[in-house]
């Protein structure tokens, strides 16, 4: 009797959340994307800021969290129970019975890889074009999607992959290869027919920067000690750089192998608020190089709204902890120079607006 | 079967007999009178004021280039031609369908054949057909008669027809 | 030459700099990603009655579809998994899910009496060994089970993406039978994924392009039923509808609701010129809001309500415009080859939809609302009449088919330009249009 108290409680806090704030919902200004927060409403903010804070892995946690979410006189979407059902639509003049098996209904992902060229983004007009690194030049987006799905595989970025290429994936990139932008975008439908929806797996941008380009590194961190190190091994000559072993410095190579090592596990979502985000997070690292267990925090963040923000923070950490396996491959002579490390995670290049 | 045919025959005629052909695309179900009549009905075509001559001697439809409204020299031979058998036949009303081919957005297109029919309304009031008489309606690319996607189907698409109905005029 | 030079000075000079910048963390820039679909693992559902145990994989199932259909994420394969599910509080084991390389879990339990259903779920980051906010509990009937499925795939999704989510909305939409010149149309509504399937109308008289109001519960669309196209407000629970204020002798068509829902942009076609309008839904007055004899239609509003996005010809072929809510003075923002039409403002409020023809062929893309940055999402035969997700991330539109045996099916595609792929209805579709979500 309580619970259907609590059923009806909330099925009527629901309908009139909807009628009150349904309307409300859409009359937001959302100008920018950033006012886009103020949609949601507090329970759900709350829900996902949560994600922020000290992970409360306490399984008991769920009873007291359940509660209090519970009686909150927000309209909110959290807030369980959905309205009853939706099905009664009364005088409809035809109902096709619902419910089909879902199998049949959803289009079963298959693991296969979707054919990169789906990812296909037009370069209609100019403006667009110069901001992003070209359609993706078609070998190195076979190697990438063939290797993409199995990000657990060390990659070393410049190598070939060791992985075995999925012979599927790799014909149908050759096959976008060949195509003019607009008619590789034919294959859509092609693609489309096969219910291969899960996914692009493909990792598809074209990795710039070799690891040895100087200029480059400078440009991007112009007051880090490696660009400083980089000019030195222009400077100086390839050799002397790596020469100093008895000096503290890291190599242009050893930054660039850990970034390479990170990179490979970043995952961006470059249609999403957090691909507005730049992230900086520190960690402190232990002697085998892995990452001190809770010493990886956020340390600064630029763009985008809070929820963006904790999502870039999120993707960013996943990054580091899941490619740094048994420890990241850094000079243990040189541990001082790494014991304290603040990766910045810059989606600027990757971001398709 | 047969029975079907007959029946739906039968109906054809006496709808054409009451002199009240509806449009093309009143229901999309049954028989599309003006294709009817241009293949079963050449007796009623004899009759000058029949329906079905004003369909196929006089000629119900005109056609435009791609995503114009304009009146070829063609077309407007075959208005004259609707002109005086409208004047002739001054019980009729009429209402002109103005239709377009797949070739662009749905709304572009009922916008479109909305244009086209007005084009022929204005022609038939310039010669002389009472306003009063005509209406005009669009269907866009809802309702092609040919339905390839090349462009012989489509210029038998970009079309504006001229369907008769029975009424009093004024 | 003299640029090494210089390095070299700056390089020496900056040395005992540099000695003492070591004391600090060692600061690496990371800007190249991949784009690649997240591995996650949903168990079956924790049933904890006895009749709970045909939803406990069901659930899952859908929730698995949820999240795979974005192009996010990705499910690990389930014969991979090495652990296993048994109770909803035991603790998770991290490094099982590590090893097969899940970076989200999904875990969930569902409880039956009579007809009541509760799903609770919680969501974990592999490979932070943390749980990403909290467990949240559902509570509905065994005939909503699908919804409360959504409602879980839509907390994962925005725990996970930081994105607004959007399962658990629906699509108004036509539905179509028939070859193309005898085609049937009604419109029918359904769940975003294209389950629960309802006719809203019989096809006895043509339909075209039905538009949610921006709270759901009502939908525009045009209809012949009078022999002339005519704007209808339909109410989506009572399937009661309405005809709205029209003039005899013109033509209303591609209407669409202002944000608050009091009001609905439309064209009104007479005398061979098409303009937009727009009118107060509850008294029936309206006012013109566009002039001239150029064709001017398919007018969206942006989310503020303040601005109306358009299509007019009166630059000699198809563009898209801007003009303020009460009319005035328009701005074009296209301006690249070929003609835009079907200008649709995203929820989100940065970006416009649109439907592009170029050298016979046509396109669905996205610009800023100046125009700029514009980018071509698909191509085909012919694709028209985009939709947004109510989180503003996905397009859903039409794809009719080339020929005589061409039919019409609704696609989507995510804002980035992948993940494209069918919405599977039962028979022929079109001109789909996207709920809010549900409360």
């Amino acid at each position: 009797m309580q619970k259907s108290t609590y059923i009806s409680a909330g099925g009527h806090a629901l309908l009139l959340g909807y009628a009150f704030f349904g309307g409300l919902f859409n009359a937001e200004p959302l100008e920018l994307p950033e006012i886009d927060i103020s949609v949601i409403s507090e329970a759900e903010f709350a829900a996902l800021t949560r994600a922020a804070q000290p992970p409360d892995v306490e399984p008991t946690a769920l009873e007291p969290i359940l509660r209090a979410l519970e009686p909150e006189p927000e309209p909110d979407p959290v807030v369980p129970v959905p309205e009853p059902t939706p099905e009664p639509r009364p005088e409809s003049p035809q109902i096709v019975e619902p419910e089909p098996a879902p199998p049949e209904l959803t289009p079963e992902p298959e693991p296969l890889p979707e054919p990169v060229e789906e990812a296909v983004v037009i370069p209609g007009i100019a403006p667009d074009s110069s901001l992003r690194p070209k359609p993706r030049p078609a070998d190195r987006v076979a190697s990438e999607a063939v290797s993409a799905p199995e990000p657990d595989v060390e990659i070393d970025n410049t190598a070939q992959e060791a992985s075995e290429p999925d012979a599927n994936a790799e014909q149908v990139v050759n096959e976008q290869s060949e195509t003019a932008p607009e008619e590789a975008a034919t294959e859509l439908v092609t693609e489309a027919e096969q219910p291969s929806a899960s996914a692009p797996s493909g990792a598809i941008r074209p990795r710039a920067r070799p690891r040895d380009t100087a200029a480059a590194s400078e440009a991007t961190q112009p007051d880090t000690s490696s660009a400083v190190n980089a000019a030195l091994a222009e400077a100086l000559g390839e050799p002397a750089a790596s020469d100093e072993t008895s000096g503290p410095t890291l190599t242009v190579g050893e930054t660039d192998a850990l970034r390479l090592a990170v990179q490979n596990c970043w995952v961006v979502d470059v249609g999403s608020q957090a691909a507005n985000v730049m992230v900086v997070i520190g960690m402190s690292m232990d002697l085998r190089g892995k990452v001190v267990p809770d010493s990886l925090r956020l340390v600064s963040s630029t763009g985008g709204n809070g929820v963006a923000r904790e999502t870039a923070f999120q993707s960013a950490r996943r990054a580091v902890l899941r490619c740094q396996k048994e420890g990241y491959d850094l000079p243990d002579d040189k541990y001082e120079q790494w014991k304290e490390i603040e990766m910045t995670f810059n989606p600027k290049d990757m971001r398709i607006r | 079967m047969k029975m079907i045919t007959k029946a739906v025959l039968l109906m054809s005629v006496l709808a054409l007999a009451a002199c009240s052909n509806k449009s093309d695309f009143v229901g999309d179900d049954v028989v599309d009178l003006n294709a009817g009549a241009g293949s079963g009905f050449d007796d009623g075509a004899n009759d000058p004021t029949s329906v079905a001559f004003f369909q196929q001697s006089v000629g119900d439809r005109v056609f435009f280039e791609v995503d114009t409204s304009a009146l070829t020299g063609q077309g407007r031979l075959i208005l004259d031609g609707q002109t005086r058998w409208l004047t002739t036949n001054s019980d009729y009303t009429a209402i002109i369908e103005g239709h377009a081919d797949e070739q662009g957005t749905r709304e572009y297109n009922v916008a479109l054949g909305e244009r086209r029919a007005n084009t022929v309304r204005d022609y038939l009031v310039s010669k002389g057909v009472p306003s009063s008489r005509l209406r005009v309606v669009s269907f866009g690319k809802e309702r092609p008669i040919e339905i390839c996607s090349q462009e012989g189907c489509y210029a038998k698409n970009r079309r504006a027809v001229t369907v008769l109905a029975a009424g009093l005029s004024g | 030459m003299t640029l090494r030079v210089l390095m070299a000075v700056v390089a020496i000079c900056v040395l005992p700099l540099t000695a003492w910048a070591q004391n600090g963390p060692l600061r690496i820039e990371i800007t190249e990603g991949v784009v690649e679909p997240m591995p996650f693992a949903a168990p079956n559902f924790v049933p904890e009655s006895g009749a709970a145990n045909e939803f406990a994989e069901r659930l899952a199932r859908v929730v698995v579809s949820d999240l795979a259909g974005t192009g996010l994420f990705r499910e690990v394969p389930r014969d991979a998994y090495i652990g296993h599910i048994t109770s909803f509080d035991a603790p998770v084991q991290y490094a099982d899910w590590k090893a097969i390389n899940a970076q989200a879990l999904v875990t969930g339990a569902v409880n039956v009496s009579g007809s009541n259903l509760s799903v609770k779920f919680r969501v974990f980051d592999v490979f932070s060994g943390a749980e990403i906010g909290s467990g949240l509990q559902f509570a509905g009937t065994t005939q909503g089970w699908r919804r409360m499925a959504h409602k879980v795939a839509d907390q994962v999704y925005a725990r996970i993406t930081g994105e607004q989510p959007y399962f658990d909305s629906r699509l108004v939409y036509v539905s179509e039978q028939g070859p193309k010149d005898k085609r049937r149309k009604r419109l029918a509504i359904m769940d975003y994924d294209g389950a629960n399937v309802q006719y809203l109308t019989g096809s006895e008289h043509l339909v075209l392009a039905p538009r949610f109001s921006s709270t759901g519960d009502r939908v525009l669309y045009t209809s012949y039923e009078t022999g002339f196209p005519r704007i209808y407000v339909l109410d989506v629970v009572s399937v009661k509808r309405r005809e709205l204020e029209s003039q005899d002798g013109s033509m209303s068509f591609a209407p669409r609701f202002s944000p608050d829902g009091r009001t609905v942009v439309y064209s009104l076609a007479r005398g061979g010129n098409t303009d937009i309008f727009r009118m107060d839904v509850s008294s029936g007055s309206s006012a013109r809001l566009t002039s001239g004899p150029a064709i001017e239609t398919a007018p969206s509003y942006s989310p503020d309500g303040r601005r109306i996005v358009f299509e007019s010809d009166r630059s000699g072929s198809q563009q898209i415009y801007i003009m303020g809510a009460n009319g005035g003075e328009a701005k074009r923002i296209s301006f690249g080859k070929g003609r835009y039409g079907t200008p649709v403002w995203s929820p989100r409020g940065d970006l416009i939809a649109f439907t592009k023809q170029s050298k016979g062929r046509f396109h669905i893309g996205v610009m800023r609302t100046d125009g700029s940055e514009e980018r071509l999402l698909t191509a085909s035969f012919l694709d028209e009449g985009p939709t947004w997700s109510p989180n503003g991330r996905v397009i859903m539109f039409t794809r009719e088919a080339q020929g005589s045996a061409g039919s019409a099916s609704l696609y989507s595609v995510d804002i980035s330009g992948r993940n494209l792929k069918r919405i599977p209805t039962e028979g022929g579709a079109s001109d789909p249009s996207w709920s809010p979500l549900q409360r």
